[in-house]
């Protein structure tokens, strides 16, 4: 529905080879960043566990020993696995699309390149025209934090793309008061709560500023006014609402906790509570080097951060810039909930947490050097109008005046030669070129830097393998965690083992599991009988127990915590068939023996 | 279709003038009544002598029931006007055929129900969720393609204005009413209001001759002449499209179009539709306008049913035309073309909601339906127990015309189109049927949150439950979302906050299509026999079922 809207009837009656140019740049984007996720997942094996392990989340709905539903689980926003679904019926033909998860650099790639299109589509709704345009689809396009995120399956394609939509349909409700652009924006606000929980401050600051602007709009008594200000903001806030609570219910309905992203042992308390106090000793979180931390951070992303917000929030004086308005109400929102939640210590400080600032200042760009970006009506009294003010004010305009007189005197005594210096477009082009000559190289320092990656997994990190080209190219991944799945499993496929005879926590596991051309051999935690394999694994007919070393995240793997010290002293409960060791990653398989007949 | 009656019921045919020539002999068709050769109309009830079906040896539409207080005049037989092919009508609910089917559908789902209820249970669940996702497509996608959209043809006051008495044809205003004298002064004043050059105006007050009450009501006003008091012969069925029917028999405009007693139409009403028939190519016979409530803010319920209204009649309708669905009119307020009104057989006396049959029958002759985007005012239902009665009455309406026009599926199928049919299931069976069916869901869904029965478990495989949240969660708020657009693009706050408490309207909707439902299982010779109170049908102008008349 989101983007079915855009699309008129008129120009579905147009053959498809008409290649327009919105076309054309969603195409080439796709393709750019389909060539950079081959290069990058296929090639190198840099491979983000989350997307990974999102993949697995789907593959076990149609694939494992049991497969429903609710295997897609609860702990993340299920749209990205979703829309990688009908990808993994292909696994058989190309097992990479789910071995190295490259089924969601697909779909990362498509959305990212939809964010691009939408980028225009924005831009060209604001009156922003020719060469200024392009570069700002570029500013947002060629950033290699974008390209990256487009590659390598991550959600962060899905969200920037959602929160563009939003940003630019709130933007038109803001300017043309068209309701059904305040429905597309709030469903995209519901797809995005769908994708990650960050889409909550952004919803929030819609619903605030639809509220005041549908208030301010409407004529009548106060109370009217008001009324039909909540009433606005209740259309656009409906859709995200009943995605919280239609997500919430079939949570508790299906595993029987409604807020399993918040509160399970795989949830953001579970892992703040094991990593937190790392991650906080390292960047200062909490302190004021965390500040300095996080603000390294957004700028490092895109430095016009600093120019752009401010100029949006004070652009058109008293009747604001309605296109930035909606962009600081949706971007601005999720931007400010990374630094609010890092500095208050409810976020572990990742990189990719700022991401929305590049969408930001792109669309910023575009909502200022638009000739139509909207007017919101003015809330404040005119200065004029003010007593004690009126005055200066006066003197303030005739200032202006004059110096807008002069300005154009000076256009106009310019040489017919020289014209392109006054050219206001060129101005703008230029300016756009210039943010881009900057924020490509400053914005590439910054991921790479691995300081801004408070542990192993950043985009620093990840990356290492393709800025320090070696002899290991193509066998060693960033995390190691590639070679030793691909290890267990393939050692595991060897022992012909029937279905369900090997237990496994899939949250460190799936490496293993997506890797196996045998997955129902696996026991997961998605399954509805895992408990039961678990407490009493041989009478279940579990022969083999896979177990990490309780390491990091690894702690919270279902079978150390339930048999504490199992990988280094397995005495009493099994005994030790093999240890994997690669890439600092180490898995024990554990033989439990056969059961007791009978 | 017109005229082909059933010959063998007939009584001896009365002739007219004009038909036999045999001037000494003549009668009014109707009233019977003499009346003179050459004479365009009767004296004494006014319909035009000698219209269309006379030359044909038609038989009669109805038989007369004999009532004790009206003194039986000879053999008043209705004979001209329009009459419905049996298949078309639903003077018999079910044909033979659908008879038929519907006893081995039973015995089956009986039998399979007795071997493996189970099982049966469980496909039917299957059924009922396919369905409802289904429902829930077609509303979603009808709805984001008419969001954006005019809600009709737009006709501005000046073009409207502009029309001059020449350029303007006859308009014939049809008004039934039945018992309500205490409104006539009110509904004639309003009338009055139309602007439409008189002299090209031809408003028909259909009242019944027995009701004489209203009658003294409306000629105590003296009404001007272009607005005509018309007395309903009785006769059976005594219903309002009946009465219209004989509105329509002496209508003289070149467009007819229906009131009821308590609308308040924008006064340009009939200039625009005169304008936008003009702009739109033949084959649309009938324009819509938009129906919403003047006292919309009045309580709670008529808040709910206006914004019922504008989802249906600015969003889903629009949506129809678009999907070249058949559209269900709206009681009030549709215009026609008359001489295709007349051609595939005017209103079915028979069907209590005899405008959305219309509407599929006009479709279904390949005649299309556009909307106009003016507004008549009724007053919105704002009792609970007479909100129940009337949407009872439309729910069965709804059923009586699916099964009509489903006598015969294929050709259906042919004359409407795969979407065209899929929407006329989706809207016309669905909404009732799916009224009835949620409670169970409801109540299943409680059942399960409360005490977890293991029986429910059984019901519900894997699939059929994902299917099922699937369908709860998205279906709920479907409806609940597409209710509050449409409420917040018809009247901003008032009626927003009102469709975010929808799902207790829907509860009572549910309560409507049970009641439908038993009176169909409990006395379905309700449906199939004249003699038993039809007439309790005739929609009283507040829409609510009439006082039932003594002859039933």
């Amino acid at each position: 529905m989101l983007l079915a809207e855009r699309l008129p009837a008129r120009r579905l009656a147009i053959p498809i080879a008409a290649l327009t140019p919105a076309r054309a740049i969603f195409l080439a984007s796709f393709l750019g960043y389909l060539v950079a996720a081959a290069i990058l997942v296929l090639g190198f094996h840099s491979i983000v566990g989350d997307a990974w392990s999102r993949i697995g989340n789907a593959d076990y709905m149609l694939f494992s020993r049991d497969p429903h539903l609710a295997a897609i689980g609860f702990v993340w926003g299920p749209l990205p696995s979703l829309l990688a679904l009908p990808l993994l019926l292909f696994w058989r033909i190309w097992p990479d699309l789910v071995a190295v998860g490259f089924a969601g650099s697909i779909v990362s790639a498509a959305c990212m390149a939809a964010a691009v299109w939408q980028v225009w589509e924005a831009a060209t709704d604001w009156g922003v025209g020719g060469r200024t345009r392009a570069a700002i689809t570029a500013l947002f396009a060629l950033h290699p934090m974008i390209i990256y995120y487009a590659a390598n399956g991550m959600s962060e394609a899905i969200f920037m793309l959602i929160l563009i939509v939003a940003a630019r349909y709130l933007a038109r409700w803001l300017r043309d008061g068209s309701l059904a652009a305040l429905v597309v924006s709030g469903i995209a606000l519901a797809l995005g709560y769908l994708t990650r929980y960050e889409a909550i401050p952004a919803a929030l600051g819609a619903a605030a500023l639809v509220g005041i602007v549908g208030a301010i709009r409407a004529r009548g008594t106060v109370r009217r006014r008001t009324l039909t200000g909540l009433a606005d903001a209740t259309v656009l806030l409906v859709p995200a609402v009943a995605a919280f609570v239609g997500f919430a219910f079939a949570s508790l309905l299906i595993v029987g906790n409604p807020f399993e992203q918040f509160t399970s042992v795989y949830g953001i308390a579970s892992q703040l509570a094991i990593v937190g106090n790392d991650v906080a000793f390292q960047t200062g979180q909490g302190t004021a080097a965390g500040y300095v931390y996080i603000a390294r951070q957004v700028i490092g992303l895109s430095p016009a951060v600093l120019a752009l917000v401010p100029l949006g929030l004070i652009a058109g004086g008293r009747k604001p810039n309605a296109a930035a308005m909606a962009i600081l109400a949706t971007l601005g929102m999720v931007v400010a909930w990374s630094v609010f939640g890092f500095v208050t210590g409810r976020t572990l400080g990742w990189l990719r947490y700022s991401i929305a600032v590049i969408p930001l200042d792109a669309l910023l760009a575009a909502a200022l050097l638009g000739v139509r970006p909207g007017r919101l009506p003015a809330v404040l009294p005119a200065p004029s109008t003010i007593r004690g003010l009126a005055f200066p004010w006066r003197i303030l305009e005739a200032i202006a005046r004059l110096v807008r007189r002069g300005a154009r005197l000076a256009a106009r005594a310019v040489p017919a030669r020289l014209a392109w210096a006054v050219d206001a477009h060129r101005w703008a082009t230029g300016l756009v070129a210039l943010l881009l000559v900057v924020t490509v190289p400053v914005g590439t320092l910054t991921m790479l830097d691995e300081r801004n990656n408070p542990q192993e997994g950043g985009e620093g990190f990840l990356l290492r393998p393709i800025v320090h080209i070696g002899p290991e190219f193509g066998t060693v991944s960033p995390l190691g965690q590639y070679e030793v799945g691909r290890e267990v499993a393939a050692y595991v496929d060897s022992l012909g083992l029937r279905d369900g005879q090997v237990l496994v926590d899939v949250s460190s596991g799936f490496t293993v599991v997506l890797q196996s051309m045998r997955p129902r051999q696996f026991v997961i935690t998605t399954d509805r009988d895992f408990q039961a394999a678990l407490s009493s694994p041989q009478s279940f007919g579990v022969r083999y127990l896979l177990v990490p070393e309780s390491v990091g995240y690894a702690q919270l793997d279902a079978l150390n915590r339930a048999y504490p010290g199992i990988y280094s002293n397995p005495s009493g409960i099994g005994t030790i068939v093999r240890t994997f060791s690669s890439g600092g990653n180490s898995w024990r398989l554990i033989d439990v023996g056969v059961a007791p007949t009978g | 279709m017109t005229g082909a009656g059933d010959a063998s019921r007939g009584a001896a045919p009365s002739a007219t003038a004009s038909a036999t020539g045999v001037g000494h002999a003549a009668h009014c068709w109707f009233c019977r009544s003499q009346v003179r050769v050459g004479q365009e109309r009767c004296d004494r009830c006014g319909v035009r002598i000698g219209m269309r079906g006379d030359a044909e040896p038609g038989g009669p539409a109805w038989e007369v029931a004999p009532r004790p207080d009206v003194a039986l005049r000879p053999a008043p037989v209705l004979r001209s006007l329009p009459e419905l092919p049996p298949e078309m009508s639903a003077r018999t609910t079910l044909s033979p055929g659908q008879r038929r089917w519907l006893g081995a559908f039973a015995l089956a789902v009986l039998a399979v129900g007795i071997i493996a209820p189970v099982e049966a249970a469980i496909a039917g669940i299957t059924i009922v969720t396919l369905a409802y996702l289904a429902a829930l497509a077609y509303r979603a996608a009808i709805f984001a393609r008419s969001l954006n959209r005019p809600r009709g043809i737009a006709i501005s006051d000046e073009q409207a204005k502009a029309l001059t008495a020449d350029e303007l044809p006859v308009y014939t205003v049809l008004v039934p009413a039945y018992r309500e004298p205490s409104i006539m002064p009110r509904l004639i004043a309003s009338l009055a209001a139309i602007n439409y050059p008189h002299e090209k105006l031809d408003i028909k007050l259909l009242l019944e001759e027995d009701d004489l009450e209203t009658i003294r009501a409306a000629e105590a006003r003296n009404p001007p002449a272009y607005i005509e008091i018309v007395r309903v012969p009785h006769s059976m069925p005594k219903t309002k499209p009946k009465a219209c029917l004989v509105g329509l028999a002496a209508a003289r405009g070149e467009f007819v179009t229906i009131y009821d007693a308590e609308d308040r139409p924008d006064s340009l009403q009939l200039r625009r539709a005169v304008a936008a028939f003009s702009q739109v190519d033949e084959k649309v016979a009938c324009l819509q306008a938009r129906l919403s409530y003047h006292n919309a803010e009045q309580n709670l319920l008529t808040r709910w049913f206006t914004a019922e209204y504008a989802l249906w009649f600015s969003e889903l309708l629009p949506g129809l035309v678009d999907a070249q669905a058949p559209i269900p009119l709206g009681g009030t307020s549709n215009h026609f073309r008359r001489e295709i009104l007349e051609s595939i057989g005017g209103w079915d006396p028979w069907n209590v909601t005899e405008d959305a049959d219309l509407g599929i029958r006009l479709h279904r002759a390949g005649y299309r339906t556009r909307l106009l985007d003016s507004v008549t005012l009724e007053e919105a239902n704002s009792d609970f127990v007479n909100w129940i009665k009337q949407r009872s009455r439309w729910y069965k309406g709804y059923l009586q015309s699916w099964l009509v026009h489903m006598r015969d599926p294929k050709r259906v199928w042919r004359e409407l189109g795969p979407m065209g049919f899929a929407g006329f299931c989706l809207f016309v069976l669905g909404t009732p049927v799916l009224a009835i069916v949620n409670p169970m869901f409801w109540v299943l869904t409680l059942a399960w949150f409360v005490i977890h029965p293991p029986i429910i478990l059984s019901l519900f495989p894997a699939w059929v439950y994902y299917l099922s949240l699937l369908s709860f969660v998205l279906g709920n708020f479907v409806f609940l979302y597409t209710s509050l657009v449409s409420a917040h693009r018809e009247n901003g706050s008032v009626l927003t906050f009102a469709a975010l408490a929808a799902p207790v309207y829907w509860a009572m909707m549910s309560i409507a299509a049970i009641k439908a439902l038993v009176q169909l299982i409990v006395a379905p010779s309700f449906w199939e026999k004249t003699a038993h109170g039809l007439d309790l049908l005739h929609a009283a102008p507040t829409g609510t079922e009439a006082v039932p008349d003594a002859a039933g």
